[in-house]
């Protein structure tokens, strides 16, 4: 039983350190717009060249059967 | 969402062809479709084909592959080809205003016109197009996005460069700061929350071990644990709840932080208690579940309620940001921010711009469209001397103008400010007024129970009552009622209506019979050539007719150009006519091809029979003297007026046109409708005798001609005509012409109510229930906790689902 004594403090440190995690994300602003991120996920970052990207987004697979 | 103002919609694009324009997705005209068949792209308007240019010449056609798959808003409008000026924003005295952060390099905007992410895609990228651009950061959420400059680069020419990709920015003002607030009180909050619930966490698993049994050392161990684990809660968690509660008891009246700080106070001190005393009655577990389920709540309602006050003011949009300063000593203009004007200064204001202040002509002489202000339609001569406003567009000459008033000061911000009216809904009222007896009865209640409790211990019943009091807390009641009324007047705003105060919904949901004006309302309430008869020879003469009449602004010649144009889109060069004169009240008349031609009154064919002759004005083409075109003109029922009608014979139990005008036009207009019952003939006395002997009634009309019929009525809607007249006797009014969006206020109006009615009896349901099972013992403080704040969320989900999965748009 006495590793309780352990165990309890290393369990209340723990969360502890996701709590801090937690405020510093808040802090820093990281949850103060959750609208855009979600649809800017979807775009791909640019390549260094600058030159013209050709891929096709949400595009219907081709080799899908027909129905 | 702002109230809708459409730009200048194109006249022309009238005929339409199957094909979508290749940049913005709308129907293409079809003298523009023709490249279609030949593989090129076609376009709606020139804007759009411009900001087609411009997108691929940056390389940034991508954006065309994102937006084929992104439906997030599914609405698209054509680039408007007319450029603003943004000179001002690079002024010091706007930037000190408008710029911040470090060297006052960022600036926000709030972008028009945004509907995709692929929008989101190519704002972002504005720096592909303009120089020093260090990066932009837009929400979806807002609309805002906020630029970052380097350090040679300009906010003007980025607000150029988005307006040339078709946005229009509109830099938003004092708001970064008040924004800036807000979002540390989020964060606050949300830290709030997160503490809250990390000590709920660690005490839980501690009291399972409590309640698993755990003896001696250990359980003394995890009771200290748990009560030191308490104080973060008890302290800084609770205190929001602590400083409400204060400030009821300052201004002596009850709220609902009231019993949370007092179940909390007593519990806590309670447990304390019995924490050193060494008695089995502790409530750690449930004073922490009930701080971060209610703080969770309340968080979860304020981002609702933000989200419904983010909307701009409409003034925003009717009054442009920058003017263009006249010097009348060296005769030149300068662009200027609207902030930086001051009473006494000159204005110039060019053909068909919008006034940015208010005041008096000084030279010049051009029409004025004060619609908004007189209800008249037809554009009011100016000379100097007469009185413009803020708002209102010059579509004569050049005006030169002394500005009188400007920026908050306008006839049109005060009129917009004092149309907020704060009257509260009745259904509020009695919601309040129900949720203030209600607490005095709980805590009395509560009282009684640990009083006379017979046969219980003391803790027995103190436990009882702590649950009773947490559990009673009307949080749904007082909180539900005024988020959805707001989310049914966002909606309505959504559709372009203007309330006056969300008291008006509540009054629409209770009309029953419809009453409808027919001039203005449902018909046009202006010219429209209705019929284009050529007498002699063969030409139709209709390009001659639009170049005659291309510089006046009578009514008529309006028509005549309009429809000369849906005719024949291309057209109208000015210099092929000469010696082009204006009679006024007599018509025009000018040199065409070497030709004297004339447009002026001609006695109509009345032996054709052609309906309610006398109603309508005809006009002739004169060449050389000699009538070659007769023209007839009318105020035509407008095309979506029969359809609207059609839903609303379904939403209310009578509908009845009211009519000033003769009875055989009355007459057309209610058959033309299919309305059964239509009066005609009506002096305005008559019309307020029918109204107002109408308990149920609801008047739908323009604010000047109907007044009193509108006051007597119980509820009534403004058409077009002034808002300031129509909001003095009128609860709404529309700013879309017609009547489209009536049947969408309606059910918005009632819908809004029914699910005030629904959150209201499921959280007094809920209560009431809770109350029952508390006295009874059946509910331990801590479900009592738990339940409390679920069921006010309970009631927001009912709310905002209600409202929004009925209202999206």
């Amino acid at each position: 039983m006495e590793i309780i004594f352990v165990l309890l403090p290393l369990a209340l440190t723990l969360a502890f350190i996701f709590l801090a995690a937690y405020i510093w994300a808040v802090r820093s602003g990281q949850f103060d717009d959750t609208t855009t991120p979600a649809y800017r996920i979807l775009l791909d970052d640019e390549i260094a060249t600058g030159k013209k990207v050709k891929k096709p987004y949400f595009k219907e697979d081709p080799q899908a059967p027909a129905p | 969402m702002p109230v809708s103002l459409t730009p200048q919609q194109d006249l022309r694009s009238k005929k339409t062809s199957p094909f979508p324009c290749d940049h913005c997705g709308l129907p293409v005209p079809e003298f523009r479709a023709a490249a279609k068949s030949s593989g090129e792209k076609i376009f709606c308007c020139e804007g759009c084909r411009t900001v087609y240019q411009i997108i691929t010449g940056h390389q940034l056609e991508e954006y065309y592959e994102i937006k084929k798959g992104s439906e997030f808003f599914a609405r698209s409008q054509p680039a408007s080809s007319v450029l603003s000026r943004y000179s001002y924003l690079d002024e010091p005295v706007v930037k000190e205003k408008l710029a911040y952060g470090s060297q006052a390099r960022c600036m926000d905007f709030y972008v028009e016109g945004v509907h995709c992410v692929a929008c989101l895609w190519l704002i972002e990228r504005i720096g592909k197009l303009v120089p020093g651009v260090e990066g932009v950061q837009m929400s979806l959420g807002s609309m805002v996005a906020k630029v970052t400059l380097k350090e040679q680069g300009s906010f003007s020419s980025v607000a150029e460069g988005l307006e040339r990709i078709g946005y229009k920015p509109h830099p938003v003002s004092e708001g970064h700061q008040a924004r800036d607030l807000n979002s540390a009180e989020n964060r606050r909050e949300m830290t709030r929350i997160g503490v809250a619930g990390f000590c709920m966490m660690n005490i839980m698993i501690l009291f399972i071990s409590i309640y698993a049994g755990a003896e001696g050392g250990m359980l003394h161990l995890f009771r200290w644990l748990s009560g030191l684990l308490f104080i973060p809660v008890a302290v800084y968690g609770a205190a929001p709840f602590y400083r409400g509660a204060l400030s009821s008891l300052k201004i002596r009246e009850i709220n609902i932080d009231l019993p949370v700080a007092g179940a909390l106070l007593l519990g806590s001190a309670a447990s304390v208690w019995n924490l050193v005393m060494g008695s089995e009655h502790i409530y750690f577990d449930s004073l922490t579940a009930f701080v971060f389920l209610l703080l969770s709540a309340r968080y979860a309602l304020k981002t609702i309620y933000q989200k419904t006050a983010s909307q701009m003011g409409a003034g925003e949009f009717l009054i442009p940001k920058s003017a263009l300063r006249w010097n009348p000593a060296t005769k030149t203009s300068e662009v200027a921010a609207v902030e930086t004007l001051l009473p006494g200064e000159f204005l110039l204001i060019p053909q068909g711009e919008i006034i940015a202040a208010d005041g008096e002509v000084t030279s010049g002489g051009g029409y004025a469209d004060f619609h908004m202000f007189s209800g008249e339609s037809e554009p009011v001569k100016l000379k100097p001397g007469s009185k413009v406003f803020a708002g209102t567009v010059n579509v004569g000459d050049d005006l030169i103008i002394e500005v009188s008033a400007s920026g908050r000061q306008t006839r049109i911000e005060r009129l917009l400010e004092s149309v907020q009216n704060l009257e509260k809904p009745k259904t509020v009222e009695i919601a309040d007024a129900a949720a203030k007896r209600y607490l005095a009865v709980v805590f009395a209640g509560a009282a009684v129970l640990v009083v006379t409790s017979q046969g219980l211990s003391f803790s027995e019943a103190f436990d009882r009552a702590l649950s009773m009091i947490i559990i009673a807390c009307p949080c749904a009641l007082a909180l539900a009622t005024p988020l959805v009324y707001r989310m049914g007047a966002r909606a309505a705003a959504q559709r372009g209506v203007l309330l006056k105060g969300v008291s008006a919904l509540d009054k629409l949901s209770r009309t029953r019979n419809l009453y409808l004006d027919k001039t203005g309302t449902l018909t046009y309430g202006r010219y429209q050539v209705l019929s284009w008869k050529i007498l002699k020879g063969m030409d139709d003469l209709i390009e001659t007719a639009c170049l005659l009449e291309k510089r006046s602004q009578h009514p008529i010649a309006i028509a005549i150009r309009d429809y000369a144009h849906a005719v024949y889109p291309l057209m109208g060069d000015l210099s092929l006519v000469s010696d082009w004169k204006e009679v006024l009240g007599r018509g025009v008349s000018g040199k065409v091809n070497g030709k004297h031609y004339e447009i002026k009154g001609a006695r109509a064919d009345t032996r054709s029979g052609a309906i309610e002759a006398s109603l309508l004005s005809s006009v002739g083409i004169f060449e050389e003297g000699d009538l070659k075109v007769l023209i007839i003109l009318g105020d035509k029922i407008r095309e979506d007026s029969p359809a609207t009608a059609e839903v609303l014979k379904g939403q209310f139990e009578m509908v009845q046109i009211v009519t000033g005008d003769r009875a055989e036009s009355g007459a057309a207009a209610a058959q033309v409708l299919g309305v059964q019952k239509f009066t005609a003939e009506m002096s305005p006395e008559d019309k307020r005798s029918i109204l107002g002997a109408d308990p149920f009634s609801l008047m739908v009309g323009d604010g000047a001609n109907d007044a009193a019929a509108m006051k007597a009525a119980s509820v009534s809607v403004a058409v077009q005509g002034s808002i300031e007249t129509s909001f003095q006797c009128a609860d709404a009014y529309l700013t879309t012409p017609g009547i489209g969006t009536l049947p969408e206020l309606i059910s918005i109006a009632r819908r809004t109510r029914s699910v005030v009615w629904a959150a209201l009896l499921t959280s007094l349901a809920y209560n009431l229930t809770g109350m029952v099972l508390a006295i009874l013992g059946h509910v331990t403080p801590l479900v009592a906790a738990i339940v409390m704040p679920l069921s006010s969320l309970t009631v927001l989900v009912i709310a905002y689902a209600g409202v929004n999965l009925r209202f999206k748009k």
